[in-house]
């Protein structure tokens, strides 16, 4: 009987031991299309996809590198830059399988990417005050210019490169005075550097080349203002006041509207043409992050409720999804 | 005629007084007196009990072991019976034991069934946990044991519902979870003494000397109503090596060394002397550890974790002064240590550094008075941390400094079964310098307490019994609101022999809020909230005892516990506050099996089932998993002994955890087994004895992460020596 009774235990053990009630079990998230809206959740540190046609999220579909700051499409491969683990991971968009990253130097910290063209691409480092011109196709970096201080957002335009210095000062949890440097998209030489707002956040181009600059502000005395940069001549030609403390923007191109979004408050739009504003804070909810896709629909991401907001352009909300945790940038793709 | 007179009454009062002297010396009481110790550890037994079989004279022995009766000369040749439940009974005659020089007495201990294991956590006084109506487990650490190359978690880590966080090696940071709490939801005690950190409420169990523990009792289930704050999830009380009080002068002296895997080497000793009512223990330990290990990323690629070298030292003292009934004890434990902190697996830090040192000094002192215990105590604790790391955007210089003192006095009466009554006023008062900032955060917290233990005989046909075990605590803070946490215990044997017992506990439990929940300084990333509101936990726990023999003890647990107004830091567009937020609900069922088999063959398992929901406000969280907690945890070990040498085996399963309160699978940590072995070979040469023994952890090299992106080391092995000395002893022994 004492037998019996240390026998039955150690037979069990021996079933645990040998696997049958551990094995892991990853289920995931069903298949995901290559048309729709990528989700870069800051919170998971994931990709999800959202299928516009079933209106579906298929969450957590890979996983991102560590602090991951945006995602950019070329070439049917999905590009996701990864501030904490210095590298850019690399996605080809038909299995959404991960392939081998592209490293940065040791705690770079880069923040974004843009593409000069096929097979190049420009990524800013925020702590080394850097941008680097990497070679996507052997996935290593082919030169190295000096940017001004923290910079992060990039974008190419008429053939040069804007990179945005934040002039974030870390010890006194300050800005300094926000600058764009421009660049020869061949030779990465140094063109001009320009003066814009406050913390310059983010950028976008409209559809006639402009660049627009979105200038957070200090989150306490100053506010919101887009500079808009002339790329034929490289001058500010006009600065739009958005108010609140946005960190997204994004330029519907079939109509010249721009938005600008606010977490906390909400959407602010403008007309990229002349400048005015077009609604207050109250035309959709804020949110991390906003995008129009090819049907002038504004999509919004929404980190607080992981949620990702779908307006019409009379700002109607047509539907919401839940997204992974925290979704952080949206980008639109197609098949 | 007169004087005729006189001389018959002078007869019959000399009659009378022969009579009377006659019976006088007839019942001559004679003293006896002795002291009682166990004949492994020469420690003294208390609560033995002294009586001749027709139980017409009997006493107690002490907290030292000493005893006093006053025999009756017709008893001196009357077998007088020691009894207690942990040692084999001794019949010895009075005469016998006045014969003994000494008068010392040594039991042996007997195989001890596993719910008597005296603790005192529970209770706040010693009881055995088959009396308790709280889940109670207590790790005993075996004095001929090495302990320099063992930590704290690795103690603990096979005990019920117990989970371990490790940041990877030998000295990383490693924290507790109980029951599925986080580590702040656990209180954690140094011979009652509070050790979690006013400032983030955690302990970090790599810090604790394990040199000088020797026993760690764990109650699972929420313990506020007698210990007020954090022990939300239970409370792990660490209690470190007593002071062996011999009467005549006895020198006990050890060296231990030991090196293995990842170029880690300790060297350790331990003093232990003792004349009359004093007695002093000195004890100290050096660890360094290059801590360096590979690991496989999360691309499958291989790589090496670097700045993960340690070195540590550590001491503990304790002089102590103990005569009838009345115990003074002072200890100081100090240690310090330096460590790489090497970071994720993303973003990596080569050079960032960390310095810890603690210093805890702890007056204590027991009267016994009556039916009083009267005990106070007076506490000092004092930690000091840096952290620097230049690698990172802001370079960091952190300093802090926190120091606790804090004062406790307990009553306990004791009424017999009618009721237990232990009551207690304490203050503690907690200060926090946070030194690059310049700025100080304090907190004076005051609190009362009674608790109550009565059993209750019913005369029916099983003779059952019931203990009713009613607490209440009110805990008033000086910069959040008053806590005030009942709680109601039942224990129920429902026959005689006591050899099954149903028990249940309901009560209220708290989580207070850190100074840097409260005052964490405005800067670009985050803000405190000095309004938040204490965590409240409504627990309640069912469970049974059966031990029908000493060899065979089963248990099985279901607990519940609903934790509202959660504290949750909210990311504000990469701005962070804390806020009383969302609520939990863990339930979970836990089982125990002992078996002994003969005097050679030992098997511990148990396991833990945890159900926790996550309550909170967001839609996309709702019900799912709380982060790191699984499903499923197992553990077993087996010991043999042959001829004095041990071998163990264990083993400890978990299943899949998630890391996020989205429960992302992508990045669920996958189940893990582990499996260790160690053997120990006792050799007596002459008047010293040389432990050798040997371990090896992890055995089949497995790639298990505790934590997402902190790889684990793989196969550890360590090799150790400990060298005993100890004077000889020339007393009588059973």
């Amino acid at each position: 009987m004492k037998k019996a009774s240390f026998l039955v235990p150690a037979l069990v053990i021996s079933l645990l031991i040998s696997g049958c009630w551990f094995n892991p079990v990853l289920p995931l998230d069903g298949a995901a299309t290559n048309d729709g809206i990528v989700i870069m959740n800051g919170g998971a540190s994931t990709i999800s996809i959202l299928d516009i046609e079933e209106d579906t999220v298929y969450n957590d579909i890979a996983a991102t590198g560590v602090y991951a700051n945006q995602i950019r499409m070329k070439n049917g491969k999905l590009y996701c830059v990864n501030s904490g683990s210095s590298n850019i991971t690399v996605y080809s968009t038909s299995s959404w399988a991960p392939e081998s990253p592209i490293s940065l130097p040791f705690l770079s910290n880069p923040m974004e990417m843009a593409f000069v063209n096929d097979s190049i691409a420009v990524v800013s480092s925020l702590l080394r005050d850097e941008i680097y011109k990497i070679n996507l196709n052997t996935k290593t970096i082919i030169d190295t210019a000096a940017a001004g201080d923290a910079p992060a957002p990039i974008v190419v335009s008429n053939g040069k490169v804007y990179v945005a210095n934040t002039a974030y000062q870390p010890l006194s949890y300050s800005y300094g005075q926000g600058t764009v440097t421009v660049y020869d998209g061949e030779t990465l030489d140094s063109l001009s550097t320009l003066q814009v707002g406050t913390n310059p956040q983010g950028m976008a181009v409209d559809a006639s080349g402009n660049v627009h600059v979105l200038c957070t502000g200090n989150y306490f005395s100053e506010f919101g203002a887009v500079s808009i940069i002339d790329s034929q001549n490289d001058t500010v030609t006009a600065t739009v006041n958005v108010g609140g403390s946005p960190g997204s923007i994004a330029i519907d191109q079939l109509t010249d509207i721009a938005y600008s979004a606010s977490w906390g408050a909400g959407v602010v739009s403008y007309d990229t043409e002349s400048g005015t504003v077009l609604n207050d804070s109250s035309f959709t909810k804020g949110g991390v992050c906003v995008m129009v896709d090819d049907e002038s629909i504004v999509w919004i991401a929404s980190w607080s409720n992981d949620k990702v907001y779908k307006y019409n352009q009379e700002g109607s909300i047509l539907d919401s999804l839940i997204a992974g945790d925290g979704p952080q940038r949206l980008l639109r793709i197609k098949k | 005629m007169l004087f005729a007179g006189f001389t018959m009454t002078l007869k019959k009062i000399l009659f009378v007084l022969f009579l009377i002297i006659s019976l006088l010396i007839a019942d001559q009481n004679v003293p006896v007196k002795g002291q009682i110790l166990d004949t492994s550890t020469q420690k003294p037994v208390s609560d033995v009990s002294i009586y001749f079989s027709d139980r017409e004279q009997g006493t107690v022995s002490d907290s030292l072991g000493s005893f006093s009766l006053s025999v009756q000369t017709k008893n001196m040749n009357k077998p007088l019976i020691f009894d207690h439940i942990a040692y084999r009974s001794l019949k010895m005659t009075p005469d016998k034991l006045i014969s003994l020089n000494g008068e010392r007495i040594y039991l042996q201990p007997a195989l001890l069934a596993y719910g008597e294991n005296i603790q005192v956590t529970a209770s706040r006084s010693p009881l055995s946990i088959k009396y308790s109506p709280s889940a109670v487990e207590v790790i005993s650490v075996d004095d001929s044991r090495t302990t320099a190359k063992l930590s704290l978690s690795h103690m603990i880590d096979m005990s019920p519902s117990v989970g371990i966080k490790d940041y990877g090696g030998v000295s990383a940071m490693k924290s507790i979870s109980l029951r599925g709490a986080t580590a702040g939801q656990v209180l954690i005690m140094l011979n009652g003494q509070r050790l979690n950190s006013p400032q983030n409420g955690e302990v970090d169990l790599s810090l604790i000397p394990a040199a000088s523990i020797e026993r760690i009792e764990i109650v699972r289930g929420g313990q506020s109503a007698l210990y007020g704050a954090d022990a939300v999830g239970g409370v792990v009380n660490i209690i470190t090596q007593d002071n062996h009080i011999i009467q005549d002068h006895v020198l006990h002296t050890s060296f231990e060394s030991s090196f293995g895997s990842l170029a880690t080497y300790s060297a350790g000793g331990h003093l232990n002397f003792s004349h009359r009512h004093f007695s002093f223990t000195l004890s100290g330990s050096y660890l360094s550890s290059q801590g360096n290990y590979s690991y496989l990323d999360n691309w499958g690629d291989r790589h090496i974790r670097e700045n993960n070298d340690s070195r540590s030292l550590q001491f503990y003292s304790s002089v102590k002064y103990a005569k009838a009934k009345s115990i003074y004890r002072m200890t100081y434990l100090f240690n310090t240590a330096e460590r790489g902190v090497p970071g994720t697996l993303a973003p990596v830090y080569l050079s960032a550094r960390q310095w810890d040192q603690r210093q805890s000094f702890q007056f204590h002192t027991v009267v016994e008075k009556g039916v009083h215990s009267l005990s106070a105590d007076i506490d000092y604790d004092r930690t000091w941390n840096r952290y620097v790391n230049d690698e990172m955007l802001v370079p960091l210089d952190n300093k802090y400094l926190t120091q606790s003192p804090s004062f406790g006095f307990q009553d306990r009466m004791d009424f017999g079964n009618a009721a237990r009554i232990t009551w207690g006023l304490g203050a503690n008062y907690n200060m926090q310098e946070t030194l690059h900032y310049d700025t100080t955060f304090s907190r004076l917290s005051t609190h009362g307490f009674i608790m109550d233990e009565s059993k209750i005989v019913f005369h029916n046909k099983a003779s059952s019994s019931l203990i009713l075990q009613p607490a209440l605590r009110a805990d008033l803070h000086s910069d959040y609101e008053m806590a005030v946490s009942p709680q109601l215990g039942m224990l129920l044997f429902p026959a005689a022999g006591e050899k099954l017992s149903i028990r249940t506990t309901m009560g209220q439990s708290f989580r207070a809020p850190t100074f840097n929940d409260l005052y964490w300084p405005r800067d670009s990333y985050a803000v405190g909230n000095p309004d938040l509101e204490p965590e409240r936990g409504l627990d309640w726990e069912a469970g049974m005892r059966y031990q029908p023999s000493a060899e065979t003890y089963c248990e099985l647990n279901y607990f519940y516990r609903h934790v509202r107004d959660m504290i949750i830091w909210l990311d504000h567009a990469g701005f962070w506050w804390p806020e009383n937020l969302d609520a939990a609900e863990i339930t979970g069922l836990e089982s125990v099996y002992h078996q002994t088999l003969g005097h050679n063959l030992k098997m511990d398992m148990n396991y833990t089932f945890l159900n926790s929901v996550n309550l909170s406000h967001s839609e996309s969280e709702y019900g799912r998993q709380l982060p790191y907690r699984p499903r499923h945890t197992m553990n077993m070990s087996i010991n043999y002994v042959l001829k004095k040498c041990e071998f163990s085996y264990r083993v400890k399963l978990v299943s899949k955890q998630y890391v996020d309160s989205h429960n992302t699978e992508l990045h669920a940590l996958d189940p893990y087994s582990l499996s260790s072995l160690s053997a120990s070979f006792p050799f007596v040469i002459r008047n010293f004895t040389l432990h050798l023994e040997t371990g090896v952890d992890n055995l089949f090299n497995t790639d298990y992460r505790t934590l997402k992106d902190i790889p684990m080391p793989g196969r550890i092995w360590n090799i150790s020596v400990k060298i005993d000395f100890n004077s000889k002893q020339k007393e009588f022994q059973q």
